[in-house]
């Protein structure tokens, strides 16, 4: 029986950088930004920063391979930086690497940095994927929201939803976190989109429409992480979050080969999720949690992983979306950011953009939008497609909760 | 050897027309402005490949659907024909034979640029089953693709197919009776090595100087030679693009008017070098037993020969002929997309279109089995069949390490379990359809569907073929793979 990562390890520190097209900075600019913010907020020097995690996914697109463009552009003090990619979980692993260096002792304190530069493509939407030499031969030219429209696909012929009402939930999904969006500084998209416009909008990848579909975005975002001791000890004044649980978990070829999988569900959230409410302890998600920050990269996406995450029954998701269950004044407030709809998707930052989110939120520190005294939150990554993929799970809450 | 081999003759064939459409009349009101004499081809439509298709795909079709897969397995030899045989050097037969399931171990040649090219390769598989005292089983398979100019005649006249024959002893359902050829270096229409397009000369004078006077001593030879007068002749099979030629022909040589086979230019066009023998199988599709069939090929010459069928003709059934297969399964395109499916128009297809799609030859000589063959792995202790084959079974409840036997699911029937239609990701061809597919015996794979101008829907059945899977412009590569395509209309070779 393993101990896991509850209480061992503090946040004091997040910073996050505007997410948008910016056409401005680097990459390099941007985890900067990103940087300053989270230093000066756990207000420690550079030189105590004893080990970093870069997480960076798409390096030919943004800073090229290693994590040495983080080290020099921040300055850091010759010290163990490392670069993760665990596809659109990048950011949470980055969190992970440097949460699990506290925890061991390894370091004092550590960084996690995540961060993407989307827009020096000349095109909307991401890359091509490349799958290498093996899997190219045979596989179709995916795209991402042609890969999650297929849960879409599955999830209506299973529960029986037809196509009109399984719209209508996803719209839902969309115009719940442009809602909240619209009043967060640092989001890409701030505008309230109606339903209809939704509903009309462009096909994408059926039945995906372009409202259905994650922004496109360049950003990052930043957390440095101690013991509670240590953050005790630097005057925090009780100012940080505990890390409850950090779970992964990743295919192992079921999904794409095996008949037992129905298409409907993503397998390695509820293996990840199980494992997560184990290690915070965490008896009845949707009682427990304040609020959740999941990978809505398409909304059919967010939906199922409401099931994924065990807070709707099997089936139920549909209902409880457009029943408002979710939305900002619903029982479990979900993507009150503005989710990866209104900021985009920089590949390596949005694991840490949604841990800032929670953290901000704990912390009673996020203004407009600031939900009535949360306690604990969840974080959800889903990278790769539904029938292979990684999930990312992080429960963080206030200390002693 | 006067009256034809006792022995070995025809025992299988297969049919393939693709499903694309392109109608004529949309094309003359296209081009009729470069030539206003194309209007007066505006009737019909012409079958065509789909973007994905070539004459490598047609023939794995053709193939595939004269003998089920086990028997391909026994066959020795292949034979193949074309004039737009996609690669110059690399054996075009060899890539047909490993998607068609025949074995490591056949004899594989492709024969190739002349129109005649079909009648030669069928010739050629015949002598090939009987050779060496002792007889093998040999496939001939024929497609062609002919691309002519925008504006052009071969534009208007020409379309895609595939067929193919297998020759053998056992169960012989026609034979030849006599062959008889000769070659002349008469110069209708020529293309030259890495020429898009040919150029073709007087119809005028290629109908007299060259059909009538070339033809007609060799179809004479060959029916002396078999011993058969030209009034016994039960079908003649002759195609021409120019209007009367097989007419005044079997006018010419005394064979009745009736018995000039239909040319299926309405509802096809003429398939190059493929299009005597796809004559030929609509004909066995309604022969009867004893009737004798006149065939030829021409260019740089005349091929002729006779056949005649035996009492086992009545054992194939009642065949979907070509026609009806033709009317059958059609989709319509239109004449701007079917320039840019064959690089006769470059449409910007964005900057997706960009990304290499280099193809790794030593990855995919390695995978050749999955690949080409489309084989699983069957895991030796719980039976689960798994795609790619793996030295773990996939199954949770299994996990076994050791090997896997093969699982060949080519021709295992499928239904869909996810679907999308991408408007996102590049296709040459948009918007791209894919999904899960789930086999018969378990196996899944995530596919392209191909040929599906409607989503298809969760649940419903699709077929395994054989396409291009990626276009490298680059390296000027096509790699084929297995797409999965809806299973509606008759398939070639069913029984009607």
């Amino acid at each position: 029986m393993t101990s896991g990562i509850r209480d061992k390890v503090a946040i004091i520190g997040m910073g996050c950088s505007k997410f948008g097209e910016r056409f401005d900075c680097d990459a390099q600019d941007l985890m900067l930004e990103a940087f300053i913010e989270a230093r000066a907020d756990a207000g420690i020097e550079t030189s105590e920063i004893d080990a970093a995690w870069l997480g960076h996914a798409m390096p030919d697109l943004g800073m090229g391979p290693t994590a040495t463009p983080a080290s020099v552009a921040l300055r850091l003090q010759n010290i163990p930086v490392t670069r993760v990619e665990n596809a659109c979980a990048t950011g949470t692993e980055a969190l992970r690497g440097a949460v699990y260096a506290v925890a061991s002792g390894a370091a004092r304190i550590a960084l996690a940095i995540g961060v993407e530069k989307l827009k020096d493509t000349g095109f909307g939407g991401l890359p091509e994927f490349d799958f290498g030499p093996r899997a190219s031969l045979f596989a179709p030219s995916m795209s991402a929201p042609g890969g999650f429209a297929q849960l879409a696909a599955a999830y209506g012929a299973k529960h029986k939803v037809n196509a009109s009402d399984l719209k209508r939930a996803m719209a839902h999904v969309s115009w719940k976190s442009h809602e909240n969006g619209a009043v967060n500084p640092k989001a890409h998209l701030r505008r309230r989109v109606d339903m209809d416009t939704i509903i009309k909008a462009p096909m994408i990848a059926a039945p995906l429409g372009l409202f259905d579909c994650c922004g496109v975005s360049d950003g990052a975002a930043c957390a440095i992480v101690t013991t509670p001791e240590v953050a005790a000890g630097l005057g925090k004044k009780h100012e940080f979050v505990m890390v409850k649980a950090l779970q992964l978990a990743v295919s192992n070829g079921v999904e794409a080969s095996h008949s037992s999988w129905d298409g409907a569900s993503i397998i390695t959230t509820r293996s990840a999720a199980k494992r997560a409410y184990t290690e915070a302890g965490v008896e009845n998600p949707r009682k427990a949690l304040s609020l959740i920050e999941v990978h809505d990269c398409f909304s059919i996406t967010e939906l199922v992983t409401m099931e994924d995450l065990f807070l709707s029954d099997e089936g139920s998701a549909v209902v409880d979306v457009l029943d408002g269950f979710y939305d900002r004044e619903g029982g479990v407030p979900c993507q009150v950011d503005g989710g990866l709809k209104c900021f985009g998707h920089p590949i390596g930052a949005s694991g840490l953009r949604m841990a800032y989110e929670v953290y901000t939120q704990l912390l009673g520190r996020a203004g407009e939008r600031q939900l009535s005294s949360p306690t604990l939150g969840l974080t959800h990554n889903l990278g790769g497609f539904p029938h292979e993929n990684v999930s990312g799970i992080g429960i963080f809450g206030l200390p002693g909760v | 050897m006067a009256r034809g081999d006792e022995t070995t003759g025809i025992t299988a064939f297969g049919i393939y027309v693709p499903s694309m459409r392109l109608h004529r009349k949309a094309m003359a009101s296209e081009v009729g402005w470069i030539n206003p004499a194309l209007n007066g081809y505006r009737h019909g439509v012409r079958a065509i490949c789909d973007f994905d298709e070539d004459v490598i795909t047609m023939a794995v079709e053709a193939a595939r659907h004269c003998k089920d897969s086990e028997a391909l397995g026994e066959i020795s030899a292949i034979v193949a024909a074309s004039t737009t045989f996609p690669f110059a050097d690399r054996l075009n037969a060899s890539v047909i034979a490993t998607a068609a399931g025949l074995s490591n171990c056949v004899q594989a040649v492709d024969i190739a640029n002349t129109q005649r090219a079909g009648v030669s390769a069928f010739r050629v598989a015949e002598r090939l089953s009987a050779a060496d005292g002792a007889p093998h089983q040999v496939l001939c398979v024929a497609a062609d693709c002919r691309r002519g100019r925008p504006g052009s005649l071969v534009e208007m006249t020409s379309g895609d197919a595939a067929v193919s024959f297998v020759f053998g002893c056992e169960n012989v359902i026609a034979r030849v009776m006599a062959h008889r050829v000769s070659t002349v270096d008469f110069v209708d229409h020529y293309r030259r090595a890495n020429e898009a397009y040919e150029y073709g000369w007087e119809e005028r004078w290629v109908r007299d100087e060259g059909y009538r006077k070339i033809a007609p001593p060799i179809l004479t030879c060959a029916m002396e030679a078999a011993g058969v007068s030209s009034a016994e002749i039960d079908h003649f099979i002759f195609p021409s693009t120019i209007r009367g030629v097989a007419g005044g022909l079997a006018k010419a040589v005394d064979i009745r008017d009736d018995a000039v086979r239909d040319d299926f230019q309405d509802v096809i066009g003429e398939a190059g070098a493929a299009h005597s023998l796809l004559m030929l199988a609509d004909t066995l599709c309604a022969a009867g037993p004893g009737e004798k069939i006149l065939m030829a090929g021409f260019g740089q010459g005349c091929e002729a020969i006779v056949l005649e069928t035996t009492s086992l003709i009545k054992s194939i059934g009642d065949r979907q002929g070509v026609r009806a297969l033709a009317e059958s399964d059609q989709h319509e395109l239109s004449f701007i997309r079917y320039l840019s499916f064959n690089g006769q128009l470059e449409p910007d297809f964005g900057p997706r279109a960009e990304t290499d799609r280099k193809t790794a030859h030593s990855a995919a000589y390695r995978h050749a089995d999955r690949v080409a063959r489309l084989i699983a792995g069957k895991c030796e202790k719980c039976g689960t069949v798994q795609f790619p084959k793996a030295k773990i079974c996939v199954n949770p409840n299994c996990g076994h390490e050791g090997n896997q036997s093969d699982h060949a699911l080519a021709q295992e029937a499928a239904v869909i379990k996810t679907v999308t239609t991408d408007w996102l990701g590049f296709s040459r061809n948009p918007p791209n359809r894919y999904g899960m597919v789930e086999f018969a015996s378990g196996a899944r794979m995530i596919l392209n569907f191909t040929s599906a101008p409607d989503e298809p829907p969760v649940g419903s059945e699709v077929s395994m073929v054989y396409r291009i899977q990626e276009f490298d412009p680059y390296r000027k590569f096509h790699r084929y793979s297995w797409k999965a395509k809806s299973a509606d209309g008759p398939r070639n070779g069913d029984i009607k």
